[in-house]
């Protein structure tokens, strides 16, 4: 089998089942760019990003034969991703359920760019930048974000908040 | 997914925007370096717990559970090692360790422990079946429990 990006995950799937090392490749490669991104976004440390990374792939190649196709096969491997990158942090990760302003109102510039944003999520705290990167980018609800932290769902909202509010301060700074 | 006010649209925009993080450019030759050596440690593990089979340093409820929480890699190769060990264990001495326990505590299953296969009967019975040294099918076995299912896939 060849392996271009004309075959589908299904196709894919069925080839890595056989221990094709060309087709576990192609598979790799097709998730690996989004996959890496929610691993450094999380962790923030390319080393502990690629470890997560690798350690996730590793029990996705296990656990294929069990994907049923209840989500999509991207969707599987990101839950896996995510898990293994909370796992590396879970011991630095804390998580306080600080109280949300009734002025809560944060505004954005409507120019503001993604890599201004990313500037400034680097910046942020480990706890804040995992709430903001599960719900806002990888868009969790704040119920299953909870659930993969082990926290809960007010926790969760608050955390948001909070990151929110330091992203925007840090933007400002940045003067975006 | 998460549904937020019309306020903070510039900030969806940005996110959409966020660039990749950049990985190692050899990242899947470290990938297939970690597939090669967890491998090599599968089949170097499983070449140990036969001959401890064979030399009667374990039993069959043991090997199994050490397979469980220790198997590597979820693979075909897994499931023909797998066949090939409770082969060597149902035609080993050990079997009938493996009946007592398999009959005398409410017929608990091998793999999963559970003490039973919960409407599952025919499948329960070709364990029974199997710990007498009578070697079946052993794929229909797979079928028996979802926790089994889990591990062979």
């Amino acid at each position: 089998m060849s392996h271009s990006s004309d075959f589908s995950d299904d196709q894919l799937i069925q080839a890595c089942l056989s221990h094709d090392r060309k087709a576990q490749q192609s598979l790799f490669q097709r998730y690996e760019g989004a996959m890496y991104s929610s691993c450094f976004r999380i962790l923030n440390d390319h080393q502990l990003a690629e470890d997560a990374l690798l350690e996730a792939f590793m029990e996705v190649f296990r656990d294929l034969a069990s994907f049923r196709n209840r989500s999509s096969l991207g969707a599987w491997i990101k839950t896996i991703v995510v898990r293994k990158a909370i796992l590396r942090k879970k011991q630095e990760l804390r998580f306080i359920n600080e109280a949300i302003p009734a002025q809560s109102l944060i505004t954005w510039p409507n120019d503001l760019s993604g890599e201004y944003l990313d500037q400034a999520l680097a910046q942020l705290s480990s706890g804040y930048r995992t709430v903001f990167t599960l719900v806002e980018i990888e868009g969790y609800t704040h119920r299953e974000t909870a659930e993969l932290l082990g926290i809960q769902e007010g926790t969760s909202k608050s955390q948001l908040f909070h990151a929110k509010r330091q992203l925007r301060q840090t933007l400002k700074a940045l003067n975006a | 997914m998460n549904n937020e006010n019309n306020h903070i649209d510039p900030l969806k925009k940005a996110v959409n925007d966020l660039p990749n993080a950049h990985a190692d450019q050899s990242l899947w030759n470290k990938m297939a370096m970690r597939l090669d050596e967890n491998r090599v440690a599968l089949e170097n593990q499983v070449a140990a717990y036969i001959t401890a089979l064979k030399t009667g340093q374990t039993d069959g409820l043991l090997l199994a559970e050490n397979f469980r929480f220790k198997n590597p890699l979820g693979s075909d190769l897994e499931t023909n090692v797998f066949r090939n060990l409770i082969k060597e264990q149902a035609m080993n001495l050990h079997f009938l360790n493996v009946e007592t326990q398999l009959l005398g505590i409410d017929q608990a299953c091998l793999l999963c422990h559970s003490k039973y296969h919960r409407g599952n009967e025919l499948r329960h019975s070709e364990w029974i079946w199997l710990a007498q040294g009578k070697v079946v099918e052993i794929q229909s076995v797979y079928n028996a429990s979802p926790y089994v299912n889990q591990m062979i896939g």
